[in-house]
């Protein structure tokens, strides 16, 4: 697959609307008794919500395989960004850390199934935000024909 | 067309889905401050300015005590789940059992003990050791230790404090029980001591 530098660009602002939930659900998946709201834990309401949040994926991208590409790169960009969040205490403030010993396998042993959920989800949802796009267009165009 | 454009002809999808997204921005960087702040709790929450006394009553009593502040810089408040104390004295050298226990306090959390967000409690605690027995065996350490050349008193005497507090950070959920959920509360769980003039 060949990627244009303005389809990169494209496909990086239809991810930027899904990075931040990416990043929350992961966050909260680690933390759900400090953050707020919470999901605590509930890996079905994960999916849906994942599924929710490929949809723009879809709706934005009319070919699938770049869909699917803006899928992977909010899933990674948000799971950097729920890292960022993970490490914010020690980064941003000079804290010790609580948990020294394996400090990102700790995130990474409770997040690894979780994101391979999201990025099912996240296909999935591709999928209906495109099938939404077509239907969308063909009531469009049906409207369009039938104005007098 | 280029993304703006695409984005204006979508409008009302972009507008929902930028929506979403600062809701969600929202809701991690609140997640983020609300961790930083837990963290922050966790290592602002301190002992300190512990007093330990002693005091003979004039029917021949000890009243022994001990007087412990909790500092609590942070922005959540703590509820105390318990805190005990025990004193004892070390009679090692007398031979037979190595620890004399003289009082012992324990306050679960059914005392509703609570400490408010950037405040100080001190938690003062004492108990009157009026037993002939035990009085007997504190004279006969003192006795033993002026043998050593060690002058002691029964208000001098080298009394063993150890003091343990536990308590719950805010209101956060603390009753994880699946063991890959236990840091969960560790996390939010407070536990300080002092014992022989060392905080930990």
């Amino acid at each position: 697959m060949r990627v244009r530098l303005d389809e990169f660009k494209w496909m990086l602002a239809v991810s930027a609307f899904s990075i931040p939930a990416v990043a929350f659900i992961v966050f909260d998946f680690v933390f759900p008794n400090i953050s707020s709201p919470s999901l605590e834990k509930n890996m079905l309401v994960a999916f849906l919500l994942s599924v929710l949040f490929g949809m723009p994926s879809g709706y934005f991208l009319r070919r699938t395989d770049r869909a699917i590409v803006s899928v992977l790169i909010y899933v990674f960009l948000g799971y950097v960004l729920a890292l960022v969040a993970y490490s914010a205490p020690f980064v941003f403030y000079d804290f010790s850390v609580i948990f020294p010993g394996l400090y990102f396998m700790f995130f990474l042993n409770r997040t690894i199934i979780l994101i391979m959920i999201i990025f099912l989800g996240g296909m999935i949802g591709a999928v209906i935000g495109q099938i939404m796009r077509e239907s969308a267009e063909t009531e469009e165009t049906a409207q369009w024909f039938s104005k007098p | 067309m280029g993304v703006l454009g695409e984005f204006k002809k979508h409008w009302f999808v972009t507008l929902l889905c930028a929506l979403t997204a600062v809701i969600f921005l929202g809701a991690l960087i609140l997640s983020s401050v609300n961790y930083v702040r837990v963290v922050d709790a966790r290592e602002g929450i301190v002992l300190g300015n512990a007093q330990e006394y002693a005091d003979e009553l004039s029917n021949g009593s000890l009243r022994i005590g001990i007087s412990v502040e909790l500092r609590n810089p942070s922005s959540f408040g703590l509820a105390i789940s318990s805190v005990s104390w025990y004193v004892s004295l070390d009679i090692s050298d007398l031979g037979g059992s190595p620890f004399l226990p003289l009082a012992t306090v324990y306050k679960g959390a059914t005392e509703s003990l609570f400490v408010d967000a950037h405040d100080t409690t001190v938690f003062e605690y004492y108990a009157i050791v009026s037993e002939a027995v035990k009085i007997s065996q504190i004279r006969d350490f003192i006795n033993f230790s002026s043998g050593q050349g060690v002058d002691y008193t029964l208000e001098t005497a080298p009394y063993l404090h150890d003091f343990r507090l536990t308590g719950w950070i805010g209101d956060f959920r603390h009753d994880y029980q699946y063991s890959g959920e236990l840091y969960l509360n560790d996390m939010v769980r407070i536990e300080r001591g002092y014992s022989e003039g060392v905080y930990t």
